[in-house]
């Protein structure tokens, strides 16, 4: 559905975007996370050919980029970063004017089924300038899947939302996914990331790793198992020693932690030798690194300066 | 070049211009003060009798030889005041023009618009046609009520001189071809700038020579005929045609949306 080859963009001598490889398949929501200035908006422009690459290529729905740029529009709805609406305009008029641009023939019962889904049916004769923050992205996302395109880029959908429609629009996304859009979503929000995207792709400048949550988060440090027990005993931390062998072992008030790939073969046998040793067991757990260490880890810690997006 | 969708770009337009009311009336304020100025024309030169005109050794153009000389008088007053008529459309639609696309830069409603299939012709085109259409409403309307006011004010032979074809080729033809022509001019701008206040500038600017060409008229540099009309409005035409181009040309989709403000 959407294929990039060695994408970049440069704006002047510098590189938003640079040897950028994706691919998403229908049914698939593909996240973008990455700091600011990282370059997700640069890679959605250029993918919904608003702005063209200055190098690679890149095909949606089967065109390519640059060469049949009036039919990737055509397959294309984009949530933009800035909703963008006509404030004079009624919340229907917005829609019906991008409809028309889209040519779309049913258009009322279109624009009755996305606001009626968005919970913006009852206002839809109030101007768009008099609507909320998130009234506005609500209504900018029914502006974006007006013409149900097949594919579906998102920067950022639910940045302005309070966290019960937040979750209206995932519940939204996720219906999308099902009903086999391709979808690329931008976010700064790690659990949405994780929530919603079959692949998560960290990107800053060009995509640093991409895989679903659980193998980004397996592949940074590997899972640990934690073994709790209410006193710690020569004869237990020898129990424990003597079971994970050389594996790495910490070891906090009580708590053993260990890091291993397996974590569900090492388990039984600790048990059994800390029981044996007279040990309290309280709980065996599993930790995973979350999502937000694999991602501080590959972007660091500290955002890149950048003065412009400060603004 | 699909009409459906330039049609779209027209009717959004046209909402939002009817909904900003400042702006409608703002556009109404220098036709109405037209009007004014051919009526008021028309009052000034009313007291004058054939008699003193006459002494004065007035004596009236071959065209209009025969004709009592206070109405021979009162025609070429309004010869003078259906020029301005004609030119001033000219200056209406600049307001709208200039805002059109660094306008919707400004509100960030450009880059959701330039996403859907809408081509850069139709945007054109269509935001044209929405300033200049009431520019051009408002110009009929203008010379609807002057002609109306030197019916009731003068006698049928000056009226009739009013209409005549020069006048109705003019007013029909070169006015809104004219008022085309700095609409579009006002658009390349509004396409190039990086902001409504500097595109509001330049575009009232730019629209200079088009009104003096007219003074030029006016200082009797060029003899107005009908044929002269005419060709004027078949030249106009040729320039219309000319800056559309230039100013699908002038609109980079993706410069406008990169361009820093
Ligand atoms: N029109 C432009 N002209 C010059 N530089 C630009 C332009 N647009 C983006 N950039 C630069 O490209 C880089 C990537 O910007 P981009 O907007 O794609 O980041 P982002 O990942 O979307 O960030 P954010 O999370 O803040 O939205 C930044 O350094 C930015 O300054
Ligand atoms: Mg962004």
């Amino acid at each position: 559905m959407i294929r990039a080859e060695n994408l970049g963009k440069r704006f002047g001598d510098r590189a938003a975007v640079e040897a950028l490889d994706l691919e998403v398949a229908p049914g698939e929501v593909f996240g973008l996370l990455g700091p600011n200035g990282a370059g997700k908006t640069t890679t959605v422009r250029m993918l919904t050919s608003l702005i063209a690459p200055t190098a690679g290529r890149a095909w949606v729905n089967g065109h390519a980029i640059g060469a049949d740029d009036a039919a990737v529009r055509r397959s294309v709805g984009v949530l933009t970063e800035v909703p963008g609406l006509y404030a004079r305009l009624t919340a229907a008029e917005n829609l019906r004017f991008f409809g028309r641009l889209h040519s779309l023939d049913d258009l009322d019962a279109r624009i009755r089924r996305f606001l009626t889904l968005l919970g913006l049916w009852e206002r839809r004769d109030d101007r768009a300038g008099s609507f909320s923050k998130g009234m506005r992205q609500k209504l900018a996302i029914a502006r974006t899947l007006l013409h149900d395109p097949p594919v579906v880029f998102l920067d950022e959908p639910t940045a302005a939302l309070d966290p019960s429609a937040a979750r209206v629009v995932r519940d939204f996304i996720a219906g999308l996914r099902d009903a086999g859009r391709a979808i690329v979503l931008c976010t700064h929000n790690l659990d949405e990331a994780q929530r919603l995207c079959n692949r998560i792709a960290i990107m800053q400048r060009t995509i640093l790793k991409v895989g679903t949550a659980e193998t980004l988060r397996a592949e940074l440090a590997g899972d640990q198992l934690v073994v709790t027990i209410r006193e710690v005993t020569p004869a237990a931390r020898a129990a424990v020693v003597g079971g994970v062998g050389d594996a790495a072992l910490t070891e906090v008030d009580g708590r053993f932690a260990i890091a291993t790939a397996a974590p569900d073969a090492l388990a039984p046998g600790l048990v059994r030798a800390l029981v044996a040793a007279g040990a309290d067991v309280l709980r065996v757990e599993v930790e995973r690194p979350s999502l937000e260490a694999v991602y501080l880890d590959l972007v660091g810690e500290a955002a890149p300066a950048d003065a412009e997006d400060a603004l | 070049m699909s009409w459906r969708r330039v049609r779209a770009i027209m009717a959004r337009e046209g909402l939002e211009i009817r909904r900003n009311r400042m702006v409608l009336l703002s556009m109404s304020l220098l036709p109405l003060l037209m009007v004014g100025v051919v009526i008021g024309s028309l009052l000034t030169i009313a007291g004058l009798v054939p008699a003193d005109l006459a002494k004065q050794g007035f004596v009236p153009p071959p065209g209009l030889a025969g004709m009592n000389l206070q109405a021979a008088v009162q025609v070429l007053v309004n010869d003078q005041n259906m020029l301005y008529l004609i030119l001033t459309p000219t200056l209406l639609p600049i307001v709208i023009g200039a805002y059109s696309i660094i306008g919707e830069k400004e509100t960030r409603s450009l880059e959701p618009l330039l996403a859907t299939p809408v081509t850069t012709g139709e945007i054109v085109l269509g935001k044209t046609l929405a300033a200049l259409i009431p520019a051009v409403l408002l110009g009929l309307l203008q010379f609807a009520l002057a002609i109306a006011a030197i019916g009731a004010m003068t006698s049928a032979p000056v009226l009739a001189q009013a209409v005549r074809p020069l006048w109705v080729v003019g007013v029909f033809v070169a006015m809104p071809l004219l008022a085309g022509l700095s609409t579009l001019l006002a658009v390349v701008v509004s396409a190039r700038v990086n902001d409504v206040r500097t595109a509001q500038a330049i575009s009232s600017l730019v629209v200079l020579p088009i009104v003096g060409s007219g003074v030029a008229v006016l200082v009797g540099q060029i003899y107005l005929t009908t044929s002269v009309m005419v060709a004027a409005s078949g030249a106009l035409l040729v320039l219309d045609a000319l800056v559309g181009w230039l100013a699908v040309r002038a609109f980079g989709r993706e410069s406008i949306l990169s361009r820093l403000g």
